[in-house]
This record gives structure tokens, sequence and C-alpha cells, in this order.
């Protein structure tokens, strides 16, 4: 109910654009003077990837899982112990980020790069941090490499033509439309990764990456 | 530095003293500021090139210290048994603790009339300073002449979140920059292929505090520490996946950077400008990074040294990656070792049993990395610091006033022990004299604030002049709430 009542505030919905004068009035936001804006949490950067890219199995419940470990990650102290990652296409792989396998020794790296806490200690607030390592999550880790090329397909069945293939992309992940100005520059985009590859699907997962790590994208 | 940033330090530059107090959302400390004759209206600016905001500035002065490598000892190590050697605490071992000693004191642990406790260990004096070391660190005794011991630190936090964050930020509560983020927004970095301020783990454990005493607190999120793994490879993910090609991905974060860029001038948000920017140093880092942070390329004698085993989490793969980061051109080094937090409740971190285990997991690396930089010319423009975050009591912990089977003590904020080399301070030198217990600093006590302003010192800076507009204050990592001077008798 609480939830419920400070979502649907007027001051929750504000608008979140901002401007030098708030910025220099109000920086943290302390004040309400606009409406939230922040990078996702570390467990919902991984569920929306899987979720616009169509891998996502929302599937409720039920024991931990596996997603895949970049190497040379898992090197448990028990060398019995096994990370038993799902194969491409198997429902387990692309389970929420709730409920991949904790080891607090080893914690999963995609998650413990964007701020999800060690378990240790209680934690009163996450820091949301903003580093390079980030990038190179979103851009190459297994995980996100796969929902990528997942994004791709999904552009390529919603439209026989290039322009609609990009504007379908661009809505599935914000959420609105492409405006003009964005449409140019992805296809810009796509035109020039198809010259340096001359395969056509390799342009497209090259759009779709960039996609899946706009600001606007990572950003709530 | 962003755009709306710079705007805002044009503009406070234009802005007479009668308008900013008009402004000022905090006015009284505007008042008390301006009348006592602190230049809060005028801001020195430091202007970094908004599309490559980590290029080096030159320093207010000449520094000392190009760089810092800071050591952290997480849980803060007892300085009784490693520094400060206190002859008189050995005659009273096991004497009730005399009261002046605990009229007012308040403590995590100890309760009614604790008992006091001598070292633990054998102490000598080593080297031609004759500085007092315990055996446990047999490594680190063979280079004292090059090291500035400080007696006399003091805090006035005593739990471990909060005097963490006193030691890395200058204050005790959330939301204020690092050092590392001082110094990279003042100094920027001299390699623009890695960040300028990275963050290497150990000790199995993360500090209590977490990322906060890295991040930035109000200042461009660019300049927060980035954390490498401490185990396996430093970065994930440096390489691109089969089939992106480097030009193919130029092409994308090329694409990515005017979409992120329309983003901004939309939303406003300084985030957005703060991605870009990390997106662009991620693209660098995957040129630079295999190269720096692979120790395995060291030669024997150099791992002999450290003695180290690469692929393994350890102190010394830290601190020899620190050496490696420096010489690329880093600005600010942070490890942290954790596991220093000695009452005696558990093994792992009783004075008689997990305290020597940690004394030998940070002895040999420590040592080697003051060695090495010396051999290498770095150690004259390295600073290099070592020291927990508060130190111990001279009484033996008597958690629920009870004597423990192991042997521990509590948290004391009254004194502790760092010590500093290269960079600009005195070799073979120690600064400070606690009492004869070494319960509280009797000469020339300093404030983690003096250590602040000094440290900015060796590197070139005024720390009066450092400092950053937010919410109405020009706020400086010495903090502006306190007093803070230059330690002059560490000075080279």
């Amino acid at each position: 109910m609480m939830l419920r009542e400070l979502v649907l505030s007027a001051t929750y919905r504000q608008d979140n654009r901002t401007s030098p004068e708030k910025l220099d009035k109000d920086p943290r936001n302390r004040l309400l003077s606009r409406g939230p804006r922040q990078r996702l949490g570390a467990e919902m950067v991984r569920d929306q990837a899987l979720a616009v890219s169509g891998l996502l199995n929302s599937k409720l419940a039920g024991p931990p899982v596996f997603p895949p470990l970049p190497a040379g990650v898992w090197d448990p102290f028990i060398g019995g112990e096994k990370w038993p990652t799902p194969k491409a296409g198997e429902p387990d792989r692309y389970r929420r980020a709730l409920y991949t396998h904790v080891k607090r020794s080893i914690p999963y790296p995609a998650a413990a790069t964007f701020d999800a806490p060690s378990r240790e200690v209680c934690t009163q607030r996450r820091i949301l941090s903003n580093t390079p390592v980030q990038a190179l999550a979103t851009l190459n880790d297994a995980v996100f490499r796969e929902a990528a090329v997942a994004l791709a397909g999904r552009m390529t069945a919603a439209d026989q033509a290039i322009p609609g293939q990009l504007a379908a992309g661009y809505k599935l992940v914000t959420g609105r439309p492409a405006d003009a100005s964005v449409l140019k520059r992805l296809t810009a985009l796509r035109d020039g990764s198809l010259s340096l590859t001359q395969d056509p699907s390799a342009a497209l997962e090259n759009v779709a990456s960039v996609l899946l790590n706009l600001d606007e994208v990572l950003t709530k | 530095m962003n755009l709306s940033n710079q705007l805002r330090l044009e503009r406070a530059n234009l802005v007479s003293r009668r308008h900013f107090l008009r402004d000022c959302t905090t006015g009284l400390s505007a008042l008390y500021f301006a009348a006592n004759g602190m230049q809060a209206a005028s801001v020195q600016g430091i202007r970094h090139d908004p599309e490559n905001p980590l290029n080096a500035l030159p320093p207010h002065f000449t520094a000392k210290a190009k760089r810092v490598i800071f050591l952290h000892m997480a849980g803060a190590p007892s300085q009784l048994e490693l520094f400060d050697y206190k002859p008189e605490l050995h005659r009273l071992d096991g004497k009730d603790c005399p009261q002046e000693y605990l009229a007012g004191q308040r403590f995590a642990f100890i309760q009614g009339t604790p008992k006091l406790l001598g070292p633990q260990f054998k102490f000598a004096q080593h080297g031609q300073s004759g500085a007092w070391v315990s055996d446990r660190l047999p490594h680190f005794s063979k280079v004292v002449d090059d090291v500035c011991f400080v007696k006399t630190m003091t805090t006035d936090q005593f739990n471990h979140g909060p005097a963490e964050l006193m030691v890395h930020t200058g204050f005790a509560r959330l939301g204020f920059p690092a050092m590392g983020s001082w110094v990279t927004w003042g100094l920027g970095t001299e390699n623009a292929n890695l960040p300028g301020y990275m963050v290497l783990l150990s000790g199995g454990r993360p500090p209590r505090a977490g990322k906060a005493l890295w991040g930035t607190g109000f200042i461009p999120g660019v300049y927060q520490g980035v954390q490498c793994r401490s185990v396996g490879s430093p970065v994930l993910n440096v390489e691109n996946p089969d089939g992106v090609s480097r030009d193919l991905r130029r092409v994308a974060l090329d694409a990515l950077k005017d979409l992120n860029e329309k983003t901004h001038s939309e939303f406003g948000d300084p985030e957005t400008l703060t991605r870009i920017s990390q997106y662009e140093m991620a693209f660098r880092m995957q040129m630079a990074v295999p190269g720096v942070m692979d120790i395995s390329k060291e030669p024997p004698h150099i791992h002999e040294l450290y003695g180290t085993k690469p692929g393994k989490e350890s102190f010394g793969n830290n601190c020899l990656l620190a050496r490696r980061l420096a010489e690329a051109g880093v600005r600010f080094i942070q490890l942290f070792h954790w596991g220093w937090d000695s009452h005696g409740a558990a093994g792992d971190e009783a004075l008689n049993q997990g305290f020597q285990t940690r004394c030998t997991e940070v002895d040999q690396g420590m040592a080697a990395l003051i060695g090495d930089l010396k051999q290498r010319g770095m150690l004259k423009d390295t600073l290099v610091v070592w020291g927990g975050e508060f130190g111990r009591t001279s009484m033996r912990e008597n958690r629920g006033g009870q004597e423990m089977k192991l042997i521990g003590r509590d948290h004391n904020p009254n004194a502790f022990t760092f010590w500093m080399a290269g960079g600009g301070v005195k070799p073979g030198f120690t600064y400070g004299e606690t009492d004869p217990i070494g319960y509280r600093a009797a000469i020339n006590p300093v404030s983690l604030h003096d250590f602040h302003a000094t440290l900015l010192h060796l590197m070139g800076m005024d720390h009066l002049k450092l400092t950053y507009p937010f919410q109405g204050l020009n706020h400086r990592l010495s903090n502006v709430t306190k007093h803070a001077e230059i330690v002059k008798g560490l000075l080279a």
C-alpha cells in the first residue's frame, strides 16, 4: 500500500528532466524538485537486458540457477563445488538475477560490478557507482552479448525493412518511438557496421549492443 | 568536469560576496566563513577539458609526490604490537587500568575496569634510524630507514565504518569525496588509458564502509575509484566478444556517445556525461589493462622479492600491481587488506593468533614495494602511506566485563600509527610521541584533517584552495568544519 501510494504520487511521477538551476539548488534531489533518475540496480540491469531481448524466463521460485560466469572466476575453496551453467537455449540460463546462486566468497561479477551488496553485513542503501568496468560488462559479458544477439533477432523479425527494424529495437529498449534524429544515427551505425563486417546480422547485433548500453536504458 | 559544473564554476567566479550570501542556502556558515576571511565566494577553479576530464593538470605549486599508494589495513591493526614500543606498558601488564584513562571514555566492548596489556611481541631497534619494530615484521624492519612514522594519529570515530570514512573522506558520514577522487579531480592523471584512481582489495573481505570509501560524493563520478578484482583477472570482460573487432566497437561507441549526448541535452543529468566518459575509458582500458595488470610477466627475482604467486588473491600481488600501476602513471592507488580487528573474541582476530597471520600476509609485500620503488628511482615522487582507521587500546579487551580466553585489544581513536615513505616525507624519522602506555597522543598529535592537508601539500596542492562548491559551501578534503594544519615537522 505504502509503495503504491509512493509511486502514484504526483511528486514521484514528476518529469526527471533537470536544469543547471535545479542542479545548483537541489543537486541530490532532496527537495524533490524533479522525478527520480537513477541507474538501475544490479539485478535490474541483467533482468532488463534479458526481458527486452526476449530471453527472460519469468518462472517463479525454485532452486538457485547458474548463469554464465566469465572464465577464471569460479575457483571455490572446496574443489568439488560446481557451477553448472545451462547450455545456450536452456531455460535456467535466463532466469531473473534474483535466482542466481549466491556464494559470498565468489560474488557473481556482473552483480558485484553494479553494486550488489556482498551480503556480509546489513546494507542500508546501495551506492550507485558509474564505472568503466560496468561499461565492459554490458558490452562484453556473455549474458549481455547473448542479449544483444537475441535483440537483433527480435528486430529482424519485427520488420522486413531496416528502418523498421531499427525503430522496433529502439522502442523495445526505451518504450518510446525513435525520433528522426535517433533513427538517422542508428541507420548510420548500421551502415557503418555493415561496411566493416559485410555481414548484415553482425551489423544489426552491433546496433543492438548500442541499444542495450544507452544511458536511457541503464537509467530509470 | 562536465559542462554544467563548468558553468557553475564560471558563475561562482563572477558573483560578488553579497550575491553569494543572498543565494547561499546555509547562510550562517557562509557568514562565519566570510567573517573569518575565508574566501568562500571565490572558487579556485579546477578547469578540466570537458572532453578529457582526466587530463593532467598542473599542481598549485611544485609537488614532491606525483602519485600516492595508500595501504589501508582495514579493521585497525594494533600499533602497540607493531611500531609503538612501550616498555612501561610491559611493566604494567596485568595491572588494573588507572581510572584516569577510563573517565569519560567510550569503548566499543570494554566494560568496568580492564587490565593493561603489555606488548605481545618482542621489539628491537632497526636501521640507522633506530626505529622500533616488533618481530612480526622481519621484512619491513629492513626498510625502516626509508620510512617516516607518525605515532600520534588521532580520529574522533571509534566504529569501523565511520572511522574508515574519516580516513578516506574527512567526514564520518556518507556522501563526501574520497581523497583519491579529490586528488584525481585536482590533478587529473598521467595515463589517459587507465583510470586515475584504482582500488585493489585483499584479505577476503571488503572494508566495512565498502564502496563509499572510493566514491566521489558531490565531485563528478568520473573521478571515482575503479575497483579491480583481486582473484584471477583483475578486470573482467576486457576482451571483445567473438566477431566484434575493435573497429566495429569503435563505430558502436561513436553512435552511443552521440545518442547519450542527446539524452544529456534532454535530461541534463551529469551522470550521463560521466557514463559517456566511462565508455570511452573502457575502450582505452581494453588496450592498456591486459599488459599493465599481468604480473606473471615480472622476472623471477621480483616475484621472490614480493613473495607473489600470480592468480591468487594476496596483498603481495596487489603491492606488485600497485607498483606497475604507479609506473604506468595512475595517480592514486588504493589498497585495502581486511582482517585487523584484533578484539580477541575469535581466533582469526586474536593478537596471539589471527593477527600474526595478518602480519605475515602484509610484511613482505609492503617492504618489497618500498624497496622496489626505491631501486627504480620512483620512491622520491611516490608517496606510500600505511595505516588503519584507528588504533587499539592499551587495555586488554574484557568483553562483557569478563576475561577472555584469547588476547585482544579494543578500538582506540586517541592514538594510532601511520607510516609513510617517499614523496617528500623525512626518511628514517619518527614524528610525535604517545603517553607512556601508548593510549593517547602526547606530543604533536596529528588529526586526519592534518594528514589530508599534508598529503595534498606533498602533491603540490593547497588544501584551502582545492575546494569544490556544493550546496553553497566550498568543500575541501581537509573538512571545512574542522581545523587542519600541514604537519611541517615530517616534510623532508
